[in-house]
């Protein structure tokens, strides 16, 4: 196919097939789960944004559960107005196809070819991180999403692509700072000092106002988090990592391409994934960058004849396959996610118990808990590792009950998925004291989960 | 005008059917298949009955989800109809096919009949070709057949170019060894490149291709346990001393002893020759292909009996190139009869360090199948143990008695999706080796195993006949055979 061919077809089609694209990675997971009688939304993590909304929602400064402050970021502050319409659920999908449709226009000022610029749009859709984002609640899209609109922005409006910088970085600090610093280095390299100055004095003012509404964000224990983590490939099990194919893609698209400083994009790339590998939250960016360059593999194939041209058909045809063998396998882990509706029975379950008190269960549930049961969960991702080893791996009872009437804890929540990640072997800590002493007892049982209370020493 | 039989086809003929007639012979000592095979066998069994593999296996307890490419199951299902022969024929037909790419790929490195003839004598004679597969119904040698036939059309990729691309998705579908293909390629490119040949774009459509189908095909399959262990799936996810053996490091010592002397020293010889001296384009597919397994085997990427296998067959082709450049020398010398001594001392070497070792190798294998006693023992099992037991094997020894009994066992050799492998084969070598009632109860309680089988292979494994314990109300015993005995675990242990 002659490369007129393929812009007629891109410039015809492009945004219609981007469009549907969205449509069906965003948006077939949700209604799958809805189907299926799950909530709608999944990620136990989305559940921490639904409960902020919900406070923000009840005019609640504090968090009652947690007794902590409750701060509102513009993504907690439009979750409240979806949830205040009844559409939380449709959020994720909204911003996502506002940010696929800004990457297209911001796309379309750098990239001559619009075929090449398609591809990277839908490669961008097809992405592990983008589906993951776009279904379920989180600040990171939108923050992307007010980047894409700042880099649009900064051609015309430059205060307006301050402002939306500014948004950018305090719905999400880290992710929006990672964004700024690579337009400060672009503006760098394209010589905008404007631009440069521009988003150096937002940067500033965005960071003094977080400490200033915040109080409490410092970069010390984020710095102190930050490791090398190689495990940056979907296909190995990092829901939000790059897909291997990107990678192969991406690097026959860069040798293929007509890209006049290779070595300085090879540069370019091999420090994004070493960024990535630090900031797992940077995997957008490198994402996107990843998808430049598939667009420019795909054009490549579609237009240069090859010595052996079959092999260049078959590849094309395999390309077009593993997109569709992502999609779905991306659209199945969004419909497989956590929470199902059992988990949900199980927490109005609990929300109906007479005894008061906190739940123990995984801390990465402690979100959907707090959200589905209102009750406080005893773990948390925060929770120091000597609290897990003492509540979850202990064989001896007596540490347990110790941590369990110390915490207040009244039920254990046990669910299969649990056990399969935290325990090798069926008599480990909780497993082994659970059905073990006199103090559990197990109040309902169901396929994929048991709930326990504990009976306090006091109580005899 | 009838074409004429080139005498070397003839001979290379005679080779085969006599290497194959030997190999049959040696796999005849037992009636038996080795431990490996009975899965593959159950899996066919399962075709012919279901018409589908073995997907999910009710007789493992640890690992029902059998996550494997299936198609050399349906080949040999197929096969097989025609007589269970078929089991033992087979691998031994495809070791000895396999020498027909080596006589090619020879041929085009040395031209010369008689070398190539060399090589497959090397080749076929070799430790780790000879003594494999006599047994083994197993993928493998099609696909190292597969392997060596895409790099002997390397050579002239637009000629061959469909059979390439069948023969790589062929492979792609058959066994990971299509990721050798792939490193090989890319290994070619880098050669090419270093060599001064440029860059040859057929073969970079080639690496892309081919590596994009590689990784999609073996994503797809292995999905699951991509997520669940990782980069452990290189490996098969095996506890850490089967890994040590299965995936050894090659070294110089171990590539001598398991190639012998001749194929070594002068597959090194020709591969050098090709490089640096006559700096010969259609060898960087042998040479980059051997340097490419030799890597992976270094890296501990390839399971060390399938890499000697290759390195054997690759290293074969260019020592025939080696002999050839070393007899050419010798006639130049001032004493060009020289050249009749070394032929006998390479002889006299070859007899001793390859086939000497390669005839002692095969009957090592064959006394590593199951014993008549043992398949007594596992058939017994059947009357022996209820329907719903678990039983305790050796691992080596689990899929033969799932085979021959019908009874699920705890551990076998496929660890893939099994999370605890390592604390799964301690606690069984501790069943074996322990000394108290009590430990044997809580790991009986622990794995929910109702019974311990000990076979001849435990008997070899531990060096004793039973387990240590005597004791006839918590482990009562029964024989099942002469030396196999199965024991009941009676008793539970204590409520904490």
């Amino acid at each position: 196919m002659n490369t007129r061919k393929l812009q007629r077809f891109a410039n015809r089609y492009g945004i219609f097939i981007i469009l549907a694209l969205c449509l069906i990675a965003f948006l077939i997971p949700l209604l799958v789960r809805f189907a299926q009688g799950a909530p709608i939304t999944p990620r136990a993590e989305s559940y921490t944004f639904l409960r902020q909304a919900d406070l923000l929602l009840e005019g609640d400064i504090y968090d009652a559960l947690k007794g902590v402050r409750s701060f509102q970021t513009p993504h907690t502050v439009l979750l409240a107005g979806m949830e205040f319409l009844g559409a939380a659920w449709l959020l994720p999908v909204l911003i996502g196809m506002l940010f696929i449709i800004l990457l297209d226009r911001y796309l379309k000022t750098l990239l001559r070819h619009s075929f090449v610029r398609m591809i990277a749009v839908i490669a961008t859709i097809l992405s592990p991180v983008t589906i993951l984002f776009a279904t379920s609640h989180n600040p990171w899209l939108l923050c992307l999403t007010f980047i894409s609109g700042a880099l649009l922005a900064f051609k015309k409006h430059r205060i307006l692509g301050a402002l939306l910088l500014w948004l950018a970085i305090i719905t999400a600090p880290v992710l929006g700072m990672l964004c700024a610093g690579c337009i400060f280095v672009y503006s760098l390299a394209r010589r905008s000092y404007r631009q440069l100055v521009a988003v150096v004095v937002v940067g500033i003012i965005a960071m003094v106002w977080y400490w200033a509404w915040i109080g409490s964000f410092t970069w010390a224990p984020l710095l102190a988090k930050l490791t090398l983590n190689p495990h940056i490939f979907f296909e190995l099990g990092e829901d939000m990592g790059v897909s291997i194919f990107f990678i192969i893609l991406a690097g026959y698209g860069l040798f293929s391409s007509q890209l006049r400083k290779k070595q300085l994009a090879v540069a370019y790339l091999f420090v994004a994934v070493l960024i990535a590998m630090i900031f797992k939250i940077f995997t957008p960016i490198l994402t996107v960058a990843l998808s430049v360059l598939i667009g420019y593999a795909v054009a490549d194939l579609a237009i240069r004849k090859w010595d052996l041209d079959i092999l260049r058909q078959a590849s094309l045809s395999l390309i077009f396959c593993i997109g569709l063998f992502l999609c779905i396998i991306l659209i199945r882990d969004r419909i497989d996610d956590i929470p199902d509706a059992e988990f949900v029975e199980s927490m109005r379950f609990m929300q109906l118990q007479r005894h008061d008190g906190a739940i123990l269960s995984d801390p990465t549930y402690a979100p959907m808990i707090e959200y589905f049961s209102g009750r406080r969960a005893t773990l948390s991702e925060n929770s120091e590792q000597e609290d897990l080893e003492q509540a979850l791996y202990s064989r001896t009872a007596e540490p347990v009950y110790d941590y369990l009437e110390l915490t207040g804890t009244a039920y254990i929540f046990m669910t299969d998925e649990m056990v399969n990640a935290r325990y090798s072997r069926s008599d480990e800590g909780l497993l082994f004291v659970l059905p073990n002493t006199q103090r559990f007892v197990l109040i309902r049982e169901k396929d994929k989960s048991d709930l326990w209370y504990y009976i306090p020493r006091q109580q005899g | 005008m009838a074409r004429r039989v080139r005498w070397e086809y003839i001979i290379l003929a005679v080779l085969l059917v006599a290497l194959f007639w030997v190999r049959m012979e040696i796999s005849a000592g037992t009636e038996s298949l080795s431990y490996d095979s009975y899965l593959v066998l159950r899996s066919v069994n399962s075709i012919h009955e279901t018409g589908s593999h073995l997907a999910e296996d009710s007789l493992s307890v640890l690992s029902p989800a059998r996550v494997r490419t299936p198609v050399f199951d349906y080949i040999l299902a197929a096969l097989t109809l025609i007589t269970p022969a078929m089991y033992k024929i087979l691998p031994n037909l495809f070791m000895v096919l396999l020498l027909i790419p080596v006589y090619f790929l020879a041929r085009q490195i040395t031209k010369s009949p008689a070398a190539s003839l060399i090589s497959v004598v090397l080749a076929g004679t070799g430790e780790f070709i000879f003594s494999s597969y006599l047994n083994t119904p197993s993928a493998t040698p099609l696909a190292a057949i597969l392997l060596l036939a895409i790099i002997a059309m390397l050579g002239d990729p637009a000629k061959y170019l469909e059979w390439i691309i069948a023969l790589t998705l062929l492979l792609t579908f058959l066994h990971p060894l299509i990721f050798l293909v792939v490193l090989s390629l890319l290994v070619i490119i880098l050669l090419l490149k270093l060599e001064g040949f440029g860059m040859d774009s057929r073969i970079n459509e080639l690496f892309f291709f081919t590596l994009l189908i590689a990784i999609w095909f073996y994503v797809l399959i292995y999905k699951n346990a991509l997520f669940a262990d990782g980069l452990r799936l290189i490996w098969q996810n095996l506890p850490v001393q089967y890994a040590a053996s299965r995936f050894e490091s090659v070294t110089l010592l171990s590539a001598l002893y398991g190639m012998g002397v001749i194929t070594f020293l002068f597959g090194i010889l020709g591969a050098y020759h090709v490089l640096f001296e006559s700096r010969m384009k259609a060898s960087f597919g042998v040479v980059g292909a051997s340097f490419a397994i030799g890597v992976a085997m270094l890296l501990r990427l390839v399971e060390f009996r399938i890499g000697m296998l290759l390195l054997t067959a690759l290293l074969s082709i260019l020592a025939g190139y080696g002999l050839l450049v070393s007899t050419r020398y010798l006639r130049k010398t001032k004493l060009p009869w020289a050249v009749y001594p070394f032929g006998i001392f390479v002889v006299f070497l070859f007899v001793f360090t390859a086939l000497l070792p390669a005839l002692s190798a095969a009957n090592n294998q064959i006394m590593q199948a199951p014993s008549a006693d043992d398949v007594t023992a596992f058939r017994a099992l059947k009357s022996m143990v209820p329907q719903n037991a678990v039983v305790l094997t050796t691992v080596r020894e689990a899929w033969a008695v799932q085979y021959f009994s019908q009874r699920r066992t705890l551990a076998d050799a496929d660890f893939l999706l099994v999370s605890n492998a390592d604390e799964l084969v301690s606690d069984t070598h501790a069943v074996y080796t322990g000394r108290f009632t009590t430990g044997v109860v809580d790991k009986s309680e622990k794995w929910e195993f109702s019974h311990i089988l000990f076979s001849g292979d435990a008997a070899r494994q531990y060096d004793r006949v039973g387990i240590q314990i005597t004791d006839e109300v918590c482990l009562p015993s029964k024989s099942l055979s002469v030396r196999a005995k199965v024991y009941t675990v009676a008793c539970r242990g204590v409520e904490k």
